[in-house]
């Protein structure tokens, strides 16, 4: 077997033209304009529109409007009965990087994440498969002061690393309060913070020094030193901080530890604050308004630590109700699958309207990210990122069928292949596939086979043949 | 090393050098007669792609004399008749740790503040040198050495900068005496500091090391600022700070010694070219298994490649699997259809496996040239290696390049190393047939004009009566870690003995020179990395006893035979 197959290898009967993934994995002549038909529109910002049309050029959404044409050459899809809404933005993620934490420091915003981005990761696509486009993607929580994160769109196909990365957008860098830091370098090793009082005093050593080394520069600039500080990758970013060239999105759960950062940071001038989980929010939203902070939430995940135990799914409302500009993030290459239906949950706990649940995923974390004037809601001359659904996208029946990224179609439910992998590694093995059914496991085989005959549908479960 | 995991991944002769670690033997050198050689009448590849028949080869004191036919041999040559012989220059290889020993790493213990470490624990260490790490007498050299390899660039072994690379011959009596060039390159890889949780020291990923590149080249830069302007004007001015490190990565800013950067993957490769763009120095990059994914920035970057000839094994088909071919549009609806999925991600394997194997065809069709790098390849796997990317599209005028021309370039010793001609270093490898065919064998490798000659694989004899050794012997090695048990076959008949042996972990290896006289059975465990282990000693009735030995070690080897066989 093994001769006849270098035989065929030889004559190149084999493989070399299948060498690559496949066109449709790399959609590497795939278009950017389409004109989008019929559809019901939600765009966030400005009402659902129904029965109407999207022309997207080059990647831009040229026009909305009814009984579009599309020039030539551009597609055409139709989306009679179908819901298209903005590409969803995940303001919290730890995808498509090869490293989270550089724990080894209390302090370590001279890491990037974007210096690891990993192009190759497939749940890239799988979140593109419940709608997302953007993903805010975060260094980890085991720092007062972190790395640096990356906001990232979901070209999934292309494989240079630079290619995920969303230019425009600001840069962002990872705080974290609470249990994390003290744990990691308190508890584990004996350094400070211990306690919050010792991450509060993290913070502002950080902020000093850096006042310090930028004060030493700029000496050095006016001709006031004859040599510049010793560099500092860390102080550099910490300066870039409290220029206001690198938001904060501090990971916080309590109340007193976020009311405590933004007196420090209002020590320092700093005024762009974005608090990620803020699962105890709802008790301090008036003053975060009044401080114009941000809040990136989980819709109902709690409890899972100590410092979590006070929350309460209705967070989301709350906070919105009182002004504070909210999102509901992931967290999790899981749950961003689904963040649709996270957002969802704000309906059910708070009441909050059709466009403020649609809002939570899309404009208002594009406005924790600085990106809303480019994506985020469905608009002239923003960024063709739209998420197609066959149900209203806060149904719980709605599946995604389509998602465009800067016009071009990366996620399509009908024509994409079972196989989506960028990379495989030559070393791996196929795993077995295994049939629950076949083994006669009664546990593994629980309504297997049932599906071809027991249908559910909005009108109850129907019973075929 | 724990025991569990090096049965998994070492032969049985490897296991027992690994048990033990004992300082290599020195090969015992005799004086050579003469330092002059003549191969007459061979067929000389001078250079890829130019082929010369009936050519007299001469080689003294070190340096290639005469490359021409009928040459008149010197007096005091020792002549090797050639005529059936094929000489080619010896191959460079252009990265890896051979023979590169290093002295046992500090305590990885806790350190003060582990997120400032010093530059040393940190991993940073650019002023280190691998010519003070070289044993030219280490084992892997003897081995690459007789697979036609004479000259590579090693360098140290470590973290995220190791140290600089040297390019030396692989013979002599010490490092000075291997050493070609000192301080080729600096030496970089993706590798975070020593320790783990909570000793866990900065940089701990990879993220972290490229900060940290950032970080020291960039205070490199200002230092050199500050000496400048020291230099100029040293009155009034405080001494510009200095440290071996920061000075060590000097000569890489003003692009005077290449950063060669280990990177298999795609990512790894982006990476660092990514860092280059952004701080301009010249770089290298060795072990590359990837390159097929980013092709396009291979050609723009420019910059030397030195491919990993750590080539993925092609998993075999199912025996009554048809061959086809893999179907990237596949879709399938429900579980009945799994078969035809599994088949074809079986298929979708095969295919990336391909791709792998093709890297160094897809880039020469690019029109990027290449090198190749030994590292984490057995010796013995080498040629065989070589021969799979000639089957894959490599033209043999550019494998041979990449072993030899395109390195020398690389390191700019092309007029010394690279080609069989008059006043090149008398580095060959002369074969019994041309170099990438099947059935070719070496049998003569020549470094700095020193002859080394491929022992003929020992036939075994036996001379006494085969059914008394043949079947199933369980033995066991006595080692200082504890007894070691290993099953040994041994087939055949009074006119020649084979056999295999298995070590506990289930890896099998053939038997060589197996001879028994009637009272002595021997036999040798070829090794993969630590040379072979020779087994000796006495059989009375069904029981064995004796020793195995392998580079001066020797240990008790005790057999009892559980099943007779008398075919």
């Amino acid at each position: 077997m093994r001769t006849l197959f270098l035989l065929l290898l030889s004559l190149g009967l084999v493989w070399t033209s299948t060498a690559q993934p496949g066109p449709d994995q790399l959609r590497a002549d795939a278009p950017n304009s389409v004109l989008i038909q019929n559809a019901t529109v939600h765009t966030v910002t400005n009402g659902t529109l129904e029965t109407t049309d999207i022309l997207v050029r080059d990647g831009v959404i040229a026009s909305i409007g009814s009984n579009l044409s599309a020039p030539s050459g551009v597609e055409t899809y139709d989306a009679s009965g179908m819901h298209v809404m903005p590409g969803i933005i995940d303001a919290h993620s730890h995808i498509a990087i090869s490293d989270v934490n550089e724990a080894t420091s209390p302090v370590t915003a001279h890491v990037s994440v974007g210096d690891v981005l990993d192009p190759y990761d497939v749940r890239l696509y799988r979140a593109l498969a419940g709608g997302v486009t953007t993903s805010h993607v975060m260094h980890g929580s085991a720092n007062a002061i972190g790395g640096q994160n990356e906001t990232i769109k979901h070209r999934y196909g292309m494989t240079h690393p630079d290619a995920l990365r969303m230019e425009e957008a600001p840069r962002t860098i990872k705080f974290a309060l609470g249990e994390n830091p003290t744990r990691v370098h308190g508890e584990g090793r004996n350094i400070v913070p211990r306690t919050r009082m010792g991450v509060e005093s993290v913070i502002r050593e950080a902020f000093t020094e850096a006042q310090r080394y930028q004060a030493m520069k700029d000496a050095y600039e006016a001709g006031n030193r004859n040599a510049p500080p010793p560099h500092s990758e860390r102080m550099e970013v910490v300066a870039g901080i409290l220029s206001g060239d690198v938001m904060v999105h501090a990971h916080s759960y309590r109340a007193d530890e976020i009311l405590m950062l933004m007196d420090v940071l209002e020590d320092f001038g700093v005024d762009e604050l974005v608090f990620q989980h803020v699962n105890e929010g709802f008790k301090v939203a008036p003053e975060l308004a009044a401080f114009g902070a941000g809040a990136s939430i989980f819709s109902d995940w709690w409890a899972f630590k100590f410092e979590v135990y006070y929350s309460t799914a209705y967070n989301a409302a709350i906070l919105t109700r009182n002004g504070v500009n909210t999102s509901i993030n992931s967290d999790s290459p899981d749950l961003n699958r689904h963040l649709y239906h996270q957002a969802a949950k704000s309906q059910r706990y708070g009441g909050l309207s059709d466009e403020e649940a649609l809002a939570l995923i899309t404009i208002n974390a594009a406005e924790h990210l600085g990106i809303d004037s480019m994506v985020g809601s469905i608009e002239e001359g923003k960024h063709a990122d739209l998420a197609i659904f066959n149900h209203h996208p806060l149904s719980i029946y709605a599946v995604a069928q389509r998602t465009y990224v800067d016009g071009v179609v990366r996620f399509d439910r009908d024509e994409d292949p079972d196989d989506m992998r960028l990379r495989v590694d030559p070393e791996s093995v196929v795993e077995e596939t295994f049939v629950w059914h076949d083994a006669d496991i009664r546990h593994g085989a629980c309504m297997q086979g049932t599906g071809t005959h027991l249908h559910a549908t909005e009108s109850g479960l129907h019973l075929h043949h | 090393m724990s025991l569990s995991l090096s049965l998994r991944t070492a032969s049985v002769a490897a296991l027992l050098l690994c048990l033990v670690a004992l300082p290599a033997v020195a090969q015992s050198e005799r004086p050579a007669v003469t330092q002059t050689l003549a191969f007459e009448n061979a067929t000389v590849i001078t250079e890829p792609g130019s082929e010369q028949t009936g050519v007299t080869v001469v080689v003294r004191n070190g340096i290639i004399r005469t490359v021409e036919a009928g040459a008149s041999i010197p007096f005091d040559a020792r002549v090797i008749d050639a005529d059936s012989l094929y000489i080619y220059a010896g191959f460079i290889d252009g990265f890896s740790h051979t023979g590169i020993d290093m002295p046992e790493e500090e305590d990885a213990g806790s350190v003060d503040d582990p997120g400032n470490p010093s530059a040393a624990r940190a991993g940073v260490q650019p002023e280190r040198n691998a010519s003070a790490f070289f044993d030219p007498g280490a084992s892997r050299v003897n081995q690459l050495r007789m697979q036609g390899v004479t000259t590579a660039h090693v360098a140290p072994e470590g973290r995220m900068l190791p140290g600089q690379g040297a390019l030396v011959n692989l013979h002599g009596s010490n490092a000075e005496a291997a050493l070609l060039t000192d301080g080729v390159s600096l030496f970089g890889q993706f590798r975070g500091a020593r320790g783990s949780w909570p000793n866990v020291v900065s940089p701990s990923t990879t993220m972290g090391v490229i900060s940290m590149m950032r970080q020291v080249l960039r205070e490199t830069e200002r230092r050199q600022q500050l000496e400048a302007a020291y230099a100029g004007d040293p009155q009034g001015r405080q001494r510009p700070p200095r440290d071996a490190a920061h000075t060590a990565l000097m000569p890489l800013l003003d692009g005077e010694r290449p950063l060669i950067f280990a990177a298999s993957s795609a990512t790894d490769a982006h990476r660092i070219l990514a860092l280059q763009r952004e701080m301009s120095f010249p770089l290298m990059i060795a072990g590359l298994k990837e390159g097929f994914n980013l092709l396009d920035v291979l050609q723009d970057a420019d910059v030397p490649l030195f491919l990993s000839l750590d080539l993925p094994e092609r998993t075999e088909l199912d025996e009554n699997e048809e061959p086809t071919a893999y179907d990237p549009m596949l879709r399938v609806h429900d579980a009945s259809d799994t078969e035809r999925e599994r088949a074809n991600l079986e298929q979708r394997l095969r295919a990336e496996q391909e791709r792998y194997i093709n890297q160094a065809a897809t880039l020469h069709d690019a029109g990027l040239s290449f090198g190749f790098s030994t590292e984490g390849v057995s010796p013995g796997d080498l040629h065989g290696h070589l021969r799979t990317l000639a089957e894959s599209g490599v033209p043999h005028d550019v494998l041979l390049a990449a072993l030899t021309t395109t390195p020398a370039q690389t390191f700019g010793v092309d007029r010394q190393l690279g080609r069989v001609a008059p006043g090149f270093i008398a580095n060959l490898v002369v074969t019994d047939g041309p170099l990438f065919d099947e059935d070719t064998g070496i049998r003569h490798v020549v470094v700095d004009g020193h002859l080394y000659t491929k022992d003929e694989a020992e036939a075994g004899e036996v001379t006494g009566d085969a059914e008394a050794v043949t079947g199933t012997w369980t033995m066991t090695l006595e080692t200082p870690q504890g007894d070691i048990d290993i099953e040994v076959q041994l087939r055949g008949d009074d006119t020649g003995l084979t056999g295999s042996v298995v070590g506990p972990d289930g890896s099998e290896e053939r038997l060589q020179s197996i001879s028994f006289d009637g009272e002595t059975l021997s036999f040798v465990v070829p090794g993969s990395q630590m040379g072979d282990a020779r087994v000796s000693g006495t059989i009375e009735e069904d029981r064995f006893d004796g020793t195995i030995s392998a580079s001066g070690m020797s240990f008790d080897v005790t057999g009892q035979r559980t099943s007779p066989d008398r075919r």
